[in-house]
């Protein structure tokens, strides 16, 4: 199957001035993106997400290495016309408002004025502007700006969307919003590739991931197959139980807690379950939950990037 | 040619948008001012006062808002970001800059079209007639802001709006006396001093070329001949400094 992005040993250096230190931001980066997948891009404050982005997106150009974008060097104009781009903390022209920008960002991918003034007004209805679209853009809002940033990465109903830190900035409804948004994209078989600090968010609407750090790869692969090997705990919830039940109990378990009527039981390991569910039968007692404790994305990431410090 | 046609367009209603409209104020103001407080003062030459304050003004306030919106069309995108909109998108870098340099010559052409109606106006008051060959200066000074609006954009892509003023408004100056330079030139005796001050004649832009003003204040006939040559020459000059600009942005990393 064709990438859709491909990034073969990418690498990027600045140099200020050419007396200063020369520094390298990405160091052989190498990755795939298929089609239709939403593609999380992880990783902390300066590991290199924004270059790389930057990079895809022919703002810079790699100092070594590739970056395709269908198969194409992103600099090239002809796979930009498939692909559709929310820069982070976004600034667009102030003295337009945002209808006019819309259709300013639709002209330049040469889209029909017809089409455009449709697409325009659903693209608005979409991100929750309509009310907004008369405005200038000076008058706009944070969260507006990202909302707005949003409907021009979609004006040429790309195949491909990149968003560049999408979540910053909005509220806990906006960022609902956002994530119905890309989750509308995959059903429509769109590829999303976004970078974000916020993990749980991250998390709920992923399916493929990559974690960077210091301009290097650290893990990259399928969401759950990377958080379901690592099942920490089992937690196991019961009520009526005897004091002799919980003694039991609590030797299987890390620690032992009350809320009101329930006890919860964290089982070091899975196989104690059955054992467990022995204890609760042959002594008294009511099983309300087993919920196996899986590593969130949150700690997934605390760990990567640790053990690469 | 529509995205070129957009950028341009956008860069327009920005330019309008923005505060650029003062010029025009100052500029009424400064015909005002030489109809009710030079011309009294004149003794019988106040035509030639108003021609030569009015079309001179044209000139400078245009040069002015060249230099001044100029220098900061392409550092403003870069600075405020915008252009990453713009790059991200299926546009050539040199379409991008071509389509911000038309959209500052509708800006400017307009401020000259409504300097030249506020200037026809005064000259109608004062004579009772406004002599058509006055307008040829005017469209002069178009070219004349066409050459310093390619090298304010140069600038613009290049350096800060601070820095790229102060280089634009020097090679103005310096294009004003190229002619001069010349002449101390041809005074030398051959040499590297010589052989530079040559080479500096070549690379300024030659406002001289561009200059029919004196022709225009004491009704002379008008010279086809070089306002031929001067389009061409402007025109030759332009595209230079915008393939220039366009080699340099074509490869330029955005932070």
């Amino acid at each position: 199957m064709n990438k859709v992005i491909e990034l073969i040993k990418l690498r990027k250096t600045y140099q200020r001035h050419f007396w200063t230190p020369v520094q390298t931001v990405l160091k052989g980066l190498n990755l795939e993106v298929e089609p239709g997948q939403i593609f999380g891009f992880l990783g902390p404050n300066g590991a290199g997400k924004t270059t790389t982005i930057k990079t895809l997106m022919g703002i810079i150009r790699p100092s070594g290495g590739r970056a395709l974008v269908f198969g194409k060097n992103s600099w090239e104009t002809g796979p930009k016309q498939k692909v559709g781009f929310l820069p982070e903390s976004p600034y667009f022209y102030d003295h337009l408002t945002g209808r006019e920008f819309l259709n300013f960002c639709g002209r330049l991918f040469n889209i029909n004025s017809l089409i455009l003034k449709d697409r325009t007004k659903e693209l608005l209805a979409l991100v929750n502007l309509t009310h907004a679209a008369g405005l200038q853009m000076r008058k706009y809002s944070k969260g507006m700006l990202q909302r707005i940033g949003l409907a021009q990465a979609l004006i040429n109903d790309p195949e491909l969307v990149v968003l560049d830190e999408p979540l910053t900035g909005l509220d806990p409804l906006g960022r609902k919003e956002f994530k119905d948004i890309i989750l509308g994209l995959k059903s429509k078989g769109k590829t999303v590739f976004f970078s974000s600090h916020i993990l749980p968010d991250a998390e709920m609407v992923c399916d493929q991931v990559a974690i960077i750090n210091k301009g290097k790869l650290l893990r990259a692969g399928n969401l759950n197959q990377l958080l379901n090997a690592k099942i920490k705990a089992v937690e196991f919830g019961c009520r009526n139980i005897s004091p002799k039940t919980e003694k039991l109990l609590s030797e299987l378990s890390f620690s032992t807690s009350q809320i009101q009527e329930q006890w919860l039981f964290p089982l070091k390991q899975e196989s104690d379950v059955p054992r467990a569910l022995e204890v609760i039968a042959q002594n008294g007692g009511q099983v309300v939950s087993v919920v196996p404790q899986k590593e969130s994305l949150e700690e997934f990431f605390a760990r990567e990037v640790a053990q690469d410090e | 040619m529509n995205k070129i046609w957009a950028i341009a367009q956008n860069t327009f209603i920005e330019g309008l948008r923005s505060k650029t409209l003062y010029a025009l104020l100052a500029y009424l103001f400064l015909i005002l001012f030489s109809v009710t407080a030079l011309v009294p003062l004149t003794l019988g030459e106040h035509s030639r006062i108003l021609r030569d304050f009015g079309l001179a003004g044209i000139e400078f306030l245009s040069i002015m808002l060249a230099i001044v919106v100029g220098t900061t069309l392409v550092y403003k995108e870069v600075e405020k970001r915008t252009i990453h909109v713009i790059v991200s998108k299926p546009v050539e870098r040199f379409y991008f800059l071509l389509g911000k340099y038309l959209g500052m010559e509708l800006l400017l052409g307009l401020m000259i079209i409504l300097m030249t109606l506020i200037f026809a106006a005064g000259v109608l008051i004062l004579d009772g007639k406004f002599p058509l060959g006055l307008l040829l200066p005017a469209g002069m000074a178009f070219l004349k802001v066409s050459v310093i609006n390619s090298i304010a954009l140069f600038f613009s892509s290049l350096s800060s709006p601070i820095l790229g003023a102060v280089f634009t408004f020097c090679l103005y100056l310096a294009g004003t006396l190229s002619r001069d330079i010349l002449s101390q030139a041809q005074l030398l005796p051959p040499g590297l001093i010589k052989t530079i001050l040559k080479l500096f004649y070549y690379l300024l832009p030659n406002m001289g070329n561009l200059d029919l003003k004196n022709q225009a204040v004491f009704d002379q006939p008008v010279l086809w001949p070089q306002v031929w040559w001067s389009l061409s020459y402007s025109g030759a000059y332009i595209l230079t400094v915008l393939m220039i600009t366009s080699l340099i942005f074509e490869k330029k990393d955005f932070k």
